[in-house]
């Protein structure tokens, strides 16, 4: 009797539900909270607006994310540099020209991506050039010198590239399977009308730069025609057959998804694996991430007033939510990431909010008031964003660009160690960033096992509408009751490393090939009659996590970095002859496997005093591995 | 113990007459002559030099010619003057990677010797100057091909010579060098002992 007394009435029940789902969700919710600091951080952009895109890259190597921006004109200034804002923590500084990346041509820059194309460790520029009015614009390729200085390197494009095209969308990823960064560009022709966008019949124009491994890039047609004008681009293995497969958002013809013959070779299969076939309609962007948490990647297109998502099925397609946007008009991009360390993705609205996933891929907004980003419901014209963890804290943060209005950043309060990144140092092919690489993420002790699956990623370029996130796959995984957590990276050419039992707080740094070990040297007098000769003797050890070093490289470290030799892999000391007696010397070693990947290099310091631990790491990481 | 000193006693009363009788009837050279003398020696030379003897060991086989004239002065005295050539050529390792190297030293000295010749042997002794060439020779592995010079030295000799016959003697020889070389940027110490033998045929002026 006493018990049914205390059970509430219906009406009261009632309450109480919704007062605990509320309390729910605002705890849910409260784990999301971004401070606006554009100005704090002065990366507001210019006063003249014009912002487009924007991606998160640590260009000159410091361990800090720095920020390009992408401008086009407004009609009172034309030729809008780019801006490259170096992050110095506390504060940010546009260098763009001093090192050479302004990219000041014409009406401005929409797509730019950056990434590795020669290999040296150093993300490289491929950017786009956008055409009006001005003749003779083409786009261009920058050249990471070291440090984060750029040369133009567009020269190495044969034949030249075309003028006074209207590219907007980018990419970059090794799409011939060679093992070596290509780049796409959209809209290779001069001045397709956005309200026409109808060719007939398609054209069939060159729009690969085909990285030829020699520092020459081919231009190249491999099958995506164009039948209308894109905006957004995005190079993705979609269907996880180990290459990399290209999505156009288009104004006018239907959005579509380019799948790769494995060779390079395009081919349209968007109506195939159930993309909409509507004309029409006007989509931005195309985001992919796995929405649900089951391994692959699904779809979210992002365009007229809404977000569409798409579960992948594995062998297509299949729409299952629209997230309606509060703005009139097109919605230019989305960044889908774990804004929280929750474990499962949020979806950021360029402009608008911020929507909360229940894990199985079904979203909902978490309210401005809430989530901090009221100040992203003010933005006038928002175009692209990226996420990326600026300071280092271990959450991400966005950056917001506006073609009317400043540029907005949005850093986020998380702050906790329930996270880890992956940074890929050297992939398969020897480059940085390692794009298209995938990443799992699984429970201590239950790798491979998919009921176990606590994140899967991707690592992209550009991708949607002109974003470029940081080049880490940043994971949320809570720590609580001491989780620990396996990781496994596939490369595009299907190997794989794995990392056991690793605690949360953590940036896990990945090569496809690791440094051998207690690299070391030490300088002998070697003695003829009448002549002496210093020289150093270097000696190694493999590296147990190796198991197929095909030879070492060795690099004397200076103003920059030589090579030295290549020592074949079952050799592990080398002699470097007749040196001065009294010189300090510093060393590079790095392992290279059977496919070509170069491991991060080991140091060694010979003569003069002795350096330790992080000083030598610091020491050679201002010297620029490989900035040769 | 007094029946060995007795004894020894007795031998060396023996031997003192008959040398004096040995030099009067065995004495070969006549007297207050000057002579001119061509040999050929060999001998070993001991290196002062520490990494010499590292590379290339501790002595090393030396020879070449020896023309000497003499000028009586007041018999039995009388003043050598010599004029020498020196060959020495030997195969080393380096210190440390073990490379082989090549050594080949030829040396010239003129040396100003005091002699007191007996008619039946003589003894000699004078300083003398040195010119050495050396050039070492290493293997295609070694920093650079070759390395050679020469330099000026001094040197101090003595010795005696056994006459077999009027003009056939058995010389016996010390010579201790002073060179040393800073031409590869560092010291070479060439200097060192020679002992050695030569034979010595003798023309009469």
């Amino acid at each position: 009797m006493g018990l049914k007394n205390r059970v509430p009435s219906g009406r009261k029940s009632d309450l109480a539900l919704i007062a605990l789902f509320l309390a729910l969700s605002s705890a849910s919710f409260a784990q999301l909270r971004f401070t606006e600091v554009s100005q704090l951080y002065m990366v507001r952009g210019y006063s003249f607006f014009g912002g487009h895109g924007a991606a998160w890259v640590d260009i000159n190597r410091d361990g800090r994310l720095d920020l390009y921006v992408k401008n086009v004109s407004s009609a009172t200034v034309p030729n809008p540099p780019d801006i490259l804002y170096i992050n110095y923590g506390t504060y940010f500084l546009d260098e763009a020209t001093l090192r050479g990346v302004a990219d000041a041509y014409a009406e401005g820059t929409h797509g730019a991506v950056f990434a590795d194309f020669n290999k040296d460790r150093n993300l490289d520029l491929f950017a786009s050039t956008t055409y009006y009015t001005s003749k003779g614009v083409f786009n261009h390729l920058y050249r990471n010198t070291g440090n984060g200085f750029f040369q133009d390197f567009s020269s190495a494009i044969l034949p030249s590239p075309p003028l006074n095209t209207t590219t907007r969308g980018v990419a970059a990823g090794d799409f011939d399977r060679d093992g070596d960064i290509d780049f796409y560009f959209s809209n290779p022709l001069s001045d397709p009308d956005p309200a026409n966008p109808y060719p007939s019949p398609p054209k069939s124009l060159a729009n690969f730069l085909i990285n030829n491994g020699d520092g020459t890039f081919t231009l190249a047609y491999r099958g995506v025609d164009w039948t209308g004008f894109t905006q957004g681009v995005s190079a993705v293995d979609f269907d996880n057959d180990g290459d990399i497969d290209l999505a156009e958002a288009k104004w006018g013809p239907p959005s579509t998804i380019y799948r790769n013959d494995g060779n390079g070779n395009f081919l349209n299969v968007g109506s195939l694996i159930g993309l909409p076939a509507t004309a029409n309609v006007f989509d931005n962007a195309m985001v992919f991430a796995d929405l649900d948490n089951d391994g692959d990647l699904d779809l979210a297109i992002v365009g007229e007033g809404a977000v569409t998502l798409y579960r992948n099925t594995g062998t297509s397609f299949s729409k299952y939510e629209v997230i309606l946007s509060s703005r009139t008009g097109g919605v230019a991009h989305c960044c889908i990431a774990d804004f929280d360390n929750d474990g499962i993705l949020e979806l950021y609205l360029s402009g608008e909010n911020i929507y909360e996933n229940d894990g199985t891929g079904h979203f909902t907004v978490v309210p401005a008031s809430v989530s901090g980003l009221a100040a992203s419901l003010t933005a006038v014209d928002p175009r692209g964003c990226a996420a990326g963890d600026f300071d280092g804290d271990g959450d991400l943060d966005i950056y917001l660009t506006d073609k009317r209005g400043y540029n907005l950043f949005f850093r986020n309060e998380r702050n906790n160690s329930d996270w880890i990144q992956v940074e890929i140092v050297s992939d398969h092919t020897g480059s940085y960033g390692g794009l298209n690489s995938k990443i799992d993420l699984y429970t201590a002790g239950q790798l491979g096992k998919k009921a176990y699956l606590k994140g899967y990623r991707e690592i992209q370029g550009e991708y949607g509408y002109l974003g470029q996130d940081m080049p880490f796959a940043h994971f949320g995984a809570p720590s609580a009751g001491g989780a620990r957590y396996d990781l496994r990276v596939t490369f595009l050419d299907g190997r794989e490393r794995t990392y056991l039992s690793l605690a949360p707080g953590q940036k896990i740094q990945v090569t496809m090939i690791s440094p051998p070990l207690n690299f070391r040297g030490v300088k002998k007098e070697n003695k003829a009659l009448f002549y002496r000769e210093s020289l150093i003797e270097l000696n190694w050890e493999p590296n147990p996590l190796n198991t197929n070093v095909q030879k070492y490289r060795l690099y004397k470290i200076d103003s920059g970095w030589t090579l030295l030799a290549e020592v074949p892999g079952n050799q592990f000391e080398w002699t470097i002859r007749n040196v001065d007696k009294a010189k300090t010397y510093r060393f590079g070693i790095t392992a290279v496997d059977e496919g070509g990947s170069e491991s991060e290099p080991a140091y060694a310091v010979v003569g003069g005093s002795a350096l330790q631990g992080d000083r030598v790491k610091s020491v050679f990481r201002s010297l620029n591995w490989k900035g040769v | 113990m007094r029946r060995i000193a007795a004894w020894l006693v007795s031998v060396a009363l023996l031997f003192v007459p008959s040398w004096s009788q040995t030099r009067e009837k065995i004495k070969f050279l006549p007297d207050e002559e000057k002579y001119l003398t061509i040999a050929l020696s060999g001998g070993f030379f001991f290196s002062k030099d520490e990494v010499f003897r590292q590379i290339y060991g501790d002595s090393l086989p030396v020879f070449g010619p020896h023309l000497t004239f003499r000028f009586p002065i007041l018999d039995p005295h009388g003043l050598d003057f010599l004029l020498g050539g020196r060959f020495l050529q030997a195969k080393g390792k380096t210190s440390y990677t073990r490379e082989e190297t090549k050594l080949r030293i030829e040396s010239l000295s003129f040396s100003v010797r005091y002699s007191f010749e007996t008619g039946k042997f003589a003894l000699f002794l004078g300083p003398g100057m040195d010119y050495v060439m050396y050039k070492e020779t290493y293997a295609e592995t070694f920093p650079v091909d070759s390395v050679e010079g020469s330099e000026a030295g001094f040197h101090i000799t003595s010795g005696g010579y056994y006459h077999l016959s009027p003009s056939l003697s058995l010389k016996g020889y010390f010579k201790y060098g002073l060179a040393k070389t800073d031409a590869p940027g560092f010291q070479v110490n060439l200097g060192g002992t020679e002992w050695g033998v030569a034979l010595v045929y003798r023309f009469y002026l």
